[in-house]
């Protein structure tokens, strides 16, 4: 459904992504992994549309995405909530092409849905940093996006908040079962999140490897087969490191 | 708007109440020096004396006319300057070009003392109340252009970006994100503009007026009344505080998001405990 066509970035001199190839199906989710500076991020925000690719094409159902979509929505990093609007008017920002009378409805409910009912009328600065990125995901679901993108979504957080957050996504996707492409340098996340999982590597970005965890969700943490495939992926990204390409920036 | 009326008023009850014993002191002393003939009472009149101008210039009918008037002048020169600085603000803010255009230019007029431009305004606008509003819409104008210029600059490339995402573009991002982003800082702009408004009837007044709060300071210079001139400085500084809280609670109402509002007055309220505190 989601394909990504020989996508290079070059900014000024610098090879961001070199001829990144990479189709995503209805519904799966794909955690990207990669060192810092493999171009991971802007990978998202080319097919987010925020930024444009040097060559090559990101395609959405046989659309070329050439500008942000109201089909797809991204997860920053931050929460990046409006500071004067109340939480659920927050929610409501992403539901402009909705009439009027849907949208409150329509924001309460995806509010429910992560757990803020109650913190609807609060402004952002009255909310935790988990609370806050639980109303960002509100915010980037509400209008039921086919394709959600999320870019290192909870690193912010703390390891508890962390695991919490993780699982209401997975119970979200269970719900409406968007296709999930989203950025980590969380290995283990990924490894519990994803359908696929693919290695990133630097200078120049490109796609090193590509794992296919085919376990059941929801997963453990702890569960054996995912430390295999856990060192794996270690084994790449040191690869990396020792190549000097990179700086040691994931977790395990 | 009630609520913080009465925060206000509770401020002042807090912090206020210690502020006042020095004043309090200075005008007895002031007041028995003059009744002991210690201050020559055509240079220093007692404070006695300056309220019974008031009440003189009250009685004669005369005093509401000056108020008005300045209050007029004020307003209108507040209002022309405010509204030339805003449009031009917001076409340096969002537009490079204007802003290459238009920016050198104005900074560099800001770097005329603006009582120079008197003799020329009054040579091309005349002696009266166009020359004088022209004149304070200056004075009104640059606080409120720059703090709107960096407002709209300093708006969160971020929330940009969120708006951006959900198809938010042209008129609607300037609506939704942009104008309240800019919010803080067009009032605090605003107040900086009503301020030098102030300064600047004061000089525009001096010009040549024949009512007038500013009016009264000569007069009562050439007519050696200086009762009337302080009772014109208690005017002056009355009025301009009660027209900057008016502002201030105005845009409080509209910022009441922002962290840095609160949080500045809680810490005033602070420091008003501590400085009571530390007298007990």
């Amino acid at each position: 459904m989601l394909q990504i066509r020989h996508i290079s970035k070059r900014f000024d001199d610098f090879a961001a992504l070199r001829d990144i190839e990479l189709a995503v199906d209805r519904g799966e989710i794909v955690g990207i992994v990669g060192t810092s500076g493999c171009g991971k991020s802007t990978l998202l925000r080319i097919v987010a549309g925020l930024e444009r690719p040097s060559s090559g094409s990101v395609t959405l159902d046989s659309v070329a995405v050439e500008g942000p979509r109201p089909e797809v929505g991204l997860v920053f990093q931050e929460p990046r909530l409006m500071p004067w609007l109340s939480v659920r008017d927050n929610v409501e920002f992403a539901l402009a092409r909705r009439p009027r009378e849907q949208r409150r409805p329509l924001a309460d409910a995806a509010l429910a849905r992560v757990g803020l009912g109650a913190f609807a009328d609060a402004l952002p600065q009255q909310l935790s940093g988990g609370m806050a990125q639980r109303a960002a995901i509100a915010r980037a679901l509400v209008a039921r996006p086919a394709v959600l993108l999320l870019d290192e979504p909870f690193s912010a957080l703390d390891a508890f908040t962390r695991f919490s957050l993780q699982d209401h996504l997975l119970d979200i996707w269970r719900a409406d079962q968007p296709t999930m492409l989203f950025v980590t340098h969380d290995i283990e996340e990924a490894l519990v999140l994803s359908d696929r999982v693919v290695v990133m590597h630097a200078k120049p970005g490109r796609i090193h490897a590509q794992y296919r965890i085919d376990l059941p969700r929801p997963r453990r943490r702890t569960e054996a087969r995912l430390q295999g495939w856990k060192e794996r992926i270690l084994e790449d990204l040191d690869l990396a490191v020792r190549g000097g390409a990179a700086d040691p920036e994931f977790a395990i | 708007m009630t609520r913080a009326l009465t925060r206000a008023g509770r401020l002042a009850a807090k912090g206020g109440a210690i502020g006042l014993v020095l004043p309090a002191l200075l005008l007895l002393l002031w007041e028995v020096l003059s009744r002991f003939d210690f201050a020559p009472p055509n240079l220093l009149p007692a404070p006695s004396a300056v309220v019974k101008a008031l009440r003189d210039l009250w009685l004669s009918g005369e005093l509401l006319g000056h108020i008005e008037i300045t209050l007029i002048r004020v307003f209108l020169g507040f209002l022309l300057g405010t509204a030339v600085a805003t449009v031009l603000a917001a076409l340096t803010g969002y537009s490079t070009l204007w802003r290459r255009l238009l920016d050198p230019f104005l900074q560099s007029l800001r770097s005329i003392p603006s009582m120079a431009w008197i003799p020329l305004f009054v040579l091309w606008l005349g002696i009266f109340e166009a020359s004088k509003v022209t004149l304070i819409a200056l004075g009104a104008f640059f606080p409120v252009y720059l703090n709107t210029m960096a407002g709209i600059q300093q708006v969160d490339r971020k929330l940009v970006e969120v708006a951006r995402m959900h198809g938010y573009g042209g008129i609607a991002l300037v609506r939704r994100v942009l104008l309240p982003a800019t919010l803080p800082a067009y009032i605090t702009g605003l107040r900086g503009g009503l301020g030098l408004a102030w300064m600047f009837v004061v000089a525009a007044e001096f010009m040549g007026a024949s009512e007038g709060l500013g009016f009264l300071l000569i007069d009562g210079q050439q007519t050696g009344r200086p009762a009337n001139i302080i009772a014109a400085i208690l005017l002056f500084a009355l009025f301009g505080k009660l027209t900057d809280v008016g502002l201030a609670l105005l845009g409080r109402r509209f910022v009441k998001w922002q962290d840095s509002f609160q949080t500045a007055e809680d810490k005033k309220a602070h420091a008003a405990d501590q400085t009571h505190l530390q007298a007990v």
